[in-house]
């Protein structure tokens, strides 16, 4: 054979092979790009709806209130989806094209989380003006009977209506004395639509073409809140109470204990965080004022309450109601804030280590969850029992104590923040899987995914004030896409979290001798100045050696949030830039551990 | 005997176009994909690290093996601008001058590396960040790939700087990152 036959040969099997794989190649390139750019569209709607969020709780007054928050998630969803359809190449005007893709919205709040997502409903029956339709309405008429289920036909050009009016004055109507006697009871009731147009009042599936039509719309969920119920003995008494979580050290419980049914809510502490209370000299206990008594005595002018504060090092931080000035650690006026969140949560905590200190976590009731596991995702064939009980954690075997007196529940270690963070998860995860394996229903073609989250991403979620994104379906070349994305908040009205706190030291600059000798220390009021001060991080070695502090959130700035909207101006009005020190060096490094007392110190609630 | 000479000349020529150039379009395209994985890895590093509010050494670790994947070694620049805010306020009804500016100071690499190098301590191997940061990250080939051998024996080209595979992605961070 010659050279040339040879070539010529070569050409015709590897040319083929070579245009094939490229082809190939190419389409492996293109579906990367394409992933790429949905999830930087993914994750700028995420943010937007994060920043819509942001905004509309800073500058409404009732932004905590249920209503009010509901129609600013409302309109953060909406956001994310004009956002998501406008990035990836369609109108705006397109939400209901992207709503399909979207299996669900998660915002976790800070004491529980809504979770917008598509649910099945029939679709009842209306007239031209949107009124609901019964079988005793005008437009009507009985048409027979399938399976021991009426079925109902409805006519709207036979209704007449009142002129100037939308109520219907005749028309078809069908006569309760034609009805056969066992469907008597149906009128009068709400009509619903079936598959192939007929009505009928009865919801009904029988694989017939007069089945239920069921249409997906997509709505925004009740709030869950982070709640877990218990079951068992502490310190020699029945215990049987639900404990609501946040993502802070706030709780609360309702239940019995014995035979009483308490409603306590709090901030729980460390039992030896705090050294003593005084008031007027002399030391309390927690249960020796009720939580109004105490801040009744805080804020007069006429007692004397002191909180000392256990640093950890040994040394202690003495925080008064009044503004003493003989005292190392005195505050002025607004540490009342401080002493009363002190004094409230010193007296719920020791409330909180007296009844439940030997509740176990194992003590939880986990049966709610499995029931309705049973009940709703067994019988649906999509593994999803199997996924959803691999997501829940289970607590059997968990005997630690919740309520540890030995250790420091506001700690991210101790025994009560990992038992509220796997519950928060067990939660969350569940009623993701429930929103997913809904909305896998709607769309068969496709296998529905509920991704899971790393640790970090628990953290991210756990911490904050969050939303959570999930996309999926979308054509993405050679596959569909499926991804989810994570948006925090740290500038809105719900929580703050300790790094947005900024802190502006008043300086202490003179001491003045007053008329009758006693010594007045003078510190520059900065509140009326606009002097130029350094503002510092929490943490920052230079707030060390200040007494005392101005402090103000972050979001009051970005936000430009009025202080004062009584008298509609700021308190704080003036420059100061973040110490180079403490936003760059520090990287907000904490290096001596008993630096983390510190922080509480002024920690103003 | 010209006859023959021809021939060599038209092996040396057919061996060129049938193996040099294939060669070549495929490294080429080999770069290509480099570049798009070394692009994915780069993007996902600075989202995930955006969105958490910190760079921890897993991150920067699952980075740098999917850039190593591609078979190639590669320059890591990362920089972060760590925004001094200026938390003054701006004043409804003093006067209209605007307070508040901002200054954004550069943190690089090396710095970043230290922190995340370190080990001991609850932030160990980790970088934080806070919202309003900017995060940027860059990643260049420092080996000489297929392509850039082959077409070296075509033509040179002289200079630093000289690199095939380049992956570039940045973010504003959008959280702020906590232990």
């Amino acid at each position: 054979m010659k050279l040339q036959h040879l070539t010529v040969i070569f050409a015709i099997i590897f040319l083929p092979i070579i245009l094939i794989t490229s082809y190939f190649i190419q389409r492996q390139v293109d579906t990367i790009s394409l992933q790429l750019s949905y999830d930087s569209s993914l994750l700028d709607a995420t943010y937007d709806a994060m920043t819509a969020f942001e905004i509309n709780t800073a500058n409404e007054d009732l932004s905590t209130v249920s209503d009010s928050l509901r129609s600013i998630i409302d309109a953060s969803t909406n956001i994310f989806l004009t956002t998501l359809s406008t990035n990836l190449g369609y109108s705006n005007a397109s939400k209901s094209f992207i709503e399909p893709y979207i299996p669900a919205i998660l915002y976790t709040l800070y004491d529980g989380y809504y979770i917008y997502s598509p649910s099945s409903s029939p679709v009842v029956c209306t007239d031209m003006y949107g009124q609901t339709v019964s079988t005793d309405s005008y437009g009507v008429s009985y048409s027979g009977e399938v399976n021991g289920v009426g079925i109902y036909s409805f006519n709207q050009d036979s209704i007449e209506y009142l002129e100037g009016s939308t109520e219907a004055i005749s028309g078809d109507q069908v006569d309760f004395n034609n009805l056969p006697e066992e469907l008597q009871p149906e009128y009068g009731q709400l009509l619903y639509e079936n598959k192939d147009g007929t009505y009928s009042t009865e919801l009904h599936s029988n694989g017939s073409d007069s089945d239920t039509l069921y249409k997906q719309s997509y709505f925004l969920k009740s709030y869950v809140a982070y709640t877990a119920e218990y079951d068992g003995n502490s310190n020699g008494r029945t215990v049987n109470v639900t404990i609501n979580y946040t993502l802070d050290n706030f709780i609360s419980i309702t239940g019995n204990i014995g035979d009483v049914y308490y409603t306590k809510s709090g901030y729980l502490i460390s039992n030896d965080l705090i050294e003593y209370i005084s008031v007027n000299g002399t030391n309390i206990n927690w249960n020796t004022y009720s939580e109004e008594e105490i801040v009744n005595l805080i804020n007069s002018d006429d007692n004397t309450v002191i909180v000392s504060i256990d640093n950890g090092d040994g040394t202690f931080t003495n925080i008064s109601n009044q503004d003493s000035t003989d005292m190392s650690s005195a505050v002025r006026d607004d540490a009342r804030d401080a002493i009363e969140y002190y004094a409230k949560a010193y007296m719920f905590s020791g409330w909180v280590y007296e009844n439940l200190s030997e509740l176990r976590e194992s003590d939880i009731i986990n049966s709610g969850i499995s029931l309705i596991i049973d009940d709703t995702i067994e019988n649906i064939d999509y593994g999803a029992t199997e996924l959803v009980s691999s997501l829940i954690y289970d607590f059997e075997g968990d005997n630690d104590f919740i309520f540890s007196q030995t250790q420091d529940p506001e700690d991210q270690e101790s025994d009560f923040s990992v038992h509220k963070r796997n519950v928060i998860k067990n939660s969350i995860n569940y009623n993701l899987a429930v929103a997913m394996v809904t909305y896998s229903q709607m769309s068969i073609l496709r296998e529905y995914d509920v991704p899971v989250f790393s640790d970090t991403e628990w953290d991210t979620i756990l911490n904050n004030v969050s939303i959570v994104t999930f996309m999926q379906g979308f054509n993405c070349g050679l596959k569909y896409y499926n991804n989810y994305a994570i948006a925090t908040s740290v500038n809105n009205e719900i929580t703050v979290t300790l790094n947005e706190i900024y802190y502006v030291p008043i300086k202490h600059e003179a001491d003045a001798i007053q008329e009758d000798g006693t010594t007045l220390q003078v510190y520059t009021d900065i509140t009326d100045s606009y002097y130029l001060e350094t503002a510092h991080r929490i943490d920052c070695n230079e707030l060390e050696d200040e007494q005392y502090y101005l402090s103000f959130k972050s979001k009051e700035i970005k936000y430009d949030n009025m202080y004062d909207s009584e008298l509609s101006r700021y308190t704080y009005d003036h420059k100061a830039l973040l110490d180079y020190d403490c936003i760059v060096n520090s990287n907000y490094n904490i290096t001596d551990a008993s630096r983390k007392y510190y922080k509480r110190k002024w920690n103003f609630r | 005997m010209s006859d023959s000479l021809i021939t060599i000349v038209a092996i040396f020529l057919a061996a060129i176009l049938m193996f040099v150039f294939p060669l070549m379009s495929i490294a080429e395209r080999s770069d290509d994909i480099a570049e798009l994985t070394a692009q994915t890895a780069v993007s996902e590093f600075v989202d995930t690290t955006r969105s958490a509010g910190k760079i921890t050494i897993n991150d920067y670790s699952t980075m740098v093996s999917a850039l190593e994947a591609t078979g190639n070694t590669f320059d890591i620049e990362i920089e972060v601008k760590v925004l001094d805010e200026n938390v003054g306020k701006k004043s409804a009804w003093t006067n209209g001058t605007v307070i508040g500016e901002n200054i954004y100071y550069s943190v690089y690499t090396s710095q970043i590396m230290n922190y995340l190098a370190d080990t001991s301590g609850s932030d160990a191997g980790t970088y934080l960040m806070k919202e309003g940061d900017i995060i940027s990250v860059s990643a260049k080939n420092s080996n000489q790939t297929l392509a850039q051998t082959i077409r070296g024996i075509f033509y040179s080209i002289a200079g630093n700087g000289n690199y095939q595979i380049a992956a570039q992605a940045s973010g504003l961070v959008s959280a702020t990152g906590s232990n």
